[in-house]
């Protein structure tokens, strides 16, 4: 019988949504943390939302844990707090 | 884990909807919504990228509704009295079934937003509308008219109607509510006016 190994690729499934409250108010902000974000392994897309009034900083990824973001965003000056679920 | 909800879903569309239309763009923010549809911001983010996102996402799903159901029945062959009497039903069938929605698509109509739907409505007229237009034209039954005259001529009159209708009153009148006759005595000038 033949068995099959999947690959530990970024399932669909496997995926969460984390979000967060920040500070990162203008271009000049995001442009600053984006560097962080494509080197962090474990990010598979950012977006910060720009038109809302909280700038929500959303992730996703496969197994970062909230914190770990936080450290990253807090440690270049930034607020960053978890919005409850 | 965080799962997507089909009703869940249902219900935040049904609530930002009311909210924009009620209060407009601006006041509308991620969070008002989340507390209106009772859900936490954060899930709200599991299914929209973001505030713009939600919008696009919402206006699309509306027009290409909307789309859908006037061109419901339509064969590029068929008369153009036939279609055009199909179309003015379809589109009165939605106004009147769905008034929040098309109010929200007027909201939405002179932002950046609308930019983005505007090539998927386009590419639809083109395939269907476009093609029944011009057969009609073919063999006949139908002036050729650049398309702005032709739409002006073609659905402005059936809008104005429903303007009236939903306003409840006109110049000339306190009480106004549309009706088959004054709709189909319209729709005859309107193809009278249209014909070579």
């Amino acid at each position: 019988m033949q068995t099959i190994i999947k690959p530990a690729s970024y399932s669909e499934q496997n995926v969460q949504v984390l979000v967060f409250r920040t500070n990162l108010v203008s271009a000049k902000d995001i442009w600053r943390i984006s560097p962080l974000m494509s080197v962090t392994p474990g990010i598979l897309k950012w977006n910060v939302d720009q038109h809302d009034i909280d700038n929500v900083l959303r992730i996703e990824t496969a197994w970062l844990l909230p914190e770990d973001i936080i450290r990253i965003v807090t440690a270049v000056g930034y607020l960053c707090e978890e919005l409850p679920d | 884990m965080r799962t997507r909800d089909v009703n869940k879903e249902n219900s935040i569309r049904e609530k930002a909807i009311e909210m924009i239309v009620k209060e407009g763009l601006d006041g509308f923010s991620m969070q008002k919504l989340a507390k209106a549809a009772a859900v936490s911001p954060a899930t709200l983010y599991i299914y929209y990228k973001d505030r713009d996102d939600l919008i696009t996402q919402i206006a699309t799903e509306i027009s290409n509704r909307l789309m859908e159901s006037s061109l419901k029945g339509m064969h590029p062959k068929m008369s153009f009295a036939d279609g055009m009497a199909l179309q003015w039903k379809n589109r009165m069938e939605f106004f009147f079934k769905h008034p929040l929605d098309i109010e929200f698509i007027e909201q939405i109509r002179y932002t950046p937003t609308y930019d983005s739907i505007k090539k998927s409505i386009r590419q639809n007229f083109g395939d269907v509308l476009g093609k029944f237009v011009h057969n009609a034209i073919n063999r006949g039954e139908l002036t050729p008219l650049p398309f702005e005259v032709y739409w002006a001529i073609a659905f402005a009159p059936l809008y104005q109607l429903i303007k009236f209708h939903n306003q409840g009153e006109t110049p000339a009148s306190q009480h106004f509510t549309i009706s088959d006759e004054i709709v189909d005595q319209t729709l005859q000038l309107v193809l009278k006016a249209l014909r070579p």
